[in-house]
């Protein structure tokens, strides 16, 4: 605890509407306004707010999706992650779970070392002691790329961590339900050990008992693979269930912040208040 | 794909498979000569010994149906190869980019597309000349809008999707987006657009022959023999019909064919 993940400061941010030989003027209008906020180490942080209060801006914004923002955003890990809310365009259609999976290891050139896999390592545990200083000799096994037979042991064993058979890597998309979807996607983000992930309503394109479980799973992987999480969600109820710091977001303004226990017991925003009470 | 009840693939593929069969046979063997000429045998009813007659010089019209067929069937493979290729590069370069470089591509690509495509291959070839390997190159060209359009739309749709995002964050490189994660999501819309193009093909070949701008004689193609053929339509129809009925055979194998792909992935 303590160690900040992410810290954002003073993050205004814009959009442009398509004007381009259209007859129309191109506007620019801001949709965030001076947002600060801290995620720090095992943080599941939740984003509160109604629809287009800029609460998927800021997310991209973080993950650099979106280029037109100024102040500040400082990430303190590498490679950060997302799960997005639609579990069917989030998969490509035209590759099985198992190559999705595996392309996140390949893009990334992941080693063993990287994924911290000890069974991989020859029997030679002298060589995660020597950090840093390793010789080119001895270094061989776990800082080189994973062949291929290695990533497909790594998409097994995350397929199983996420609660899916093995049949599944052969599987594609259009195959899976909703909230099997949802797994793999999930499987996808955190596959090359991310230690921060944005979770952009997550659930809410699933029905009720499926949410339950992707929740479980969500807090299952922040202890195994010690994330933080920015939770983005329109439920507060969602919310109280899994996070434990809350940001309320209303027109692009962050209008409360605290433990999500002070900000449900005693609300101090009016949006907020309103937000409880629709919730009930 | 449930090839089973799919009878547009089926009947499409059987007719398509045998004429592959007796086209590839024709590459190598013909029952007879389709250049040399015989003065005993001219304008022979078709027979045992010619399947579909003579033609004016006492060729037997079968085996050059047969290797008129095969040139088009070359010719048309070319064609599509080649605005494939740059079809592909073109459109998704277009559509996954965007901007004024893909303005101007599509401008330069509807232009194209306004003037049929045999006027325009019959300026090229008054240009630069006659002979299979110009046609091939003048097709080709004219052929790449269609495809380049195809391309562009699908990747225009699939780039805002969340799992090219996605793949951007797992830090997959442009390229690899653009062909191993974009490009296989166009191939149901890119394979009947192929077996389209793969018949306007065959036909912009043989129309250019029978306009004399093709195939040069004495090179059998079946353009040139419908044109020939058109003087003898009384004395010997069998000339014309031969030559005619390969063509739509064809054209109507690929047709096939390519409604029963569209049918099959609609399906999906």
């Amino acid at each position: 605890m303590g160690n900040p993940i992410l810290e954002v400061s003073h993050l205004n941010s814009f959009y442009t509407s398509e004007g381009f030989l259209r007859g129309r003027k191109a506007r620019r209008s801001q949709v965030l306004h001076d947002v600060s906020f801290t995620v720090e180490e095992g943080d599941i942080v939740g984003l509160v707010g109604e629809s287009g209060s800029g609460k998927s801006t800021l997310a991209r914004c973080v993950l650099g999706m979106i280029k037109d923002w100024n102040g500040e955003i400082r990430h303190h890990t590498k490679y950060p992650q997302m799960v997005f809310q639609d579990p069917f365009s989030s998969l490509n259609p035209a590759h099985t779970v198992g190559w999705i999976l595996e392309e996140a290891l390949r893009a990334r050139k992941c080693s063993a070392a990287d994924l911290d896999l000890t069974d991989f390592q020859e029997g030679n545990s002298s060589a995660t002691a020597s950090d840093g200083k390793r010789s080119s000799g001895s270094a061989g096994a776990d800082s080189s790329p994973l062949n291929h037979a290695q990533r497909q042991k790594v998409v097994l064993e995350m397929l199983s961590r996420v609660g899916l058979s093995e049949g599944y890597a052969k599987r594609y998309p259009y195959e899976l339900s909703g909230g099997q979807r949802q797994r793999v996607s999930i499987a996808a983000a955190v596959i090359t050990r991310p230690r921060f992930v944005i979770a952009d309503e997550p659930v809410s394109a699933l029905d009720v008992t499926i949410q339950a479980q992707i929740l479980h799973l969500l807090d299952d992987l922040k202890d195994h693979y010690r994330l933080s999480y920015l939770f983005i969600s329109h439920d507060l109820n969602v919310i109280y269930q899994i996070c434990n710091k809350v940001l309320v977001m209303q027109g692009g303004i962050i209008v409360e912040k605290g433990g999500v226990e002070q900000v449900y017991r005693s609300p101090q925003h009016e949006y907020t208040k309103a937000l409880l009470k629709a919730a009930e | 794909m449930k090839i089973r009840k799919n009878a547009y693939f089926v009947t499409g593929g059987i007719l398509s498979g045998i004429l592959m069969a007796v086209i590839l046979t024709g590459f190598f063997w013909t029952p007879y000569s389709t250049t040399a000429m015989n003065a005993a045998e001219k304008m022979k009813a078709p027979s045992f010994r010619h399947l579909l007659g003579t033609d004016n010089f006492g060729r037997d019209v079968f085996s050059r149906v047969v290797s008129g067929a095969g040139t088009s069937f070359l010719i048309a493979l070319m064609v599509v190869a080649i605005g494939c290729f740059f079809g592909i590069l073109i459109g998704s370069l277009c559509g996954y980019y965007g901007g004024i470089a893909d303005l101007v591509l599509m401008r330069i690509c509807d232009t194209i597309t306004a003037f049929p495509a045999i006027l325009l291959a019959l300026v090229i070839i008054s240009v630069v000349g006659g002979g299979s390997g110009n046609i091939v190159i003048a097709l080709g060209i004219l052929f790449i809008p269609s495809f380049a359009r195809v391309v562009r739309t699908q990747f225009a749709v699939c780039r805002s999707q969340n799992y090219i995002s996605s793949a951007k964050l797992m830090g997959v490189s442009g390229p690899r987006i653009l062909f191993f994660h974009i490009l296989p999501n166009t191939f149901s819309v890119l394979l009947p657009s192929v077996t389209i193009g793969f018949n306007n093909a065959v036909l912009a070949e043989a129309g250019m022959s029978f306009l004399g701008i093709g195939i040069q004689p004495p090179q059998a193609s079946l353009g040139s023999m419908l044109k020939d053929s058109q003087t003898y339509l009384r004395s010997a129809p069998w000339y014309a019909l031969g030559t005619g009925l390969a063509v739509v055979l064809l054209v109507l194998a690929f047709s096939l064919l390519s409604e029963g792909i569209q049918q099959g992935s609609r399906r999906q």
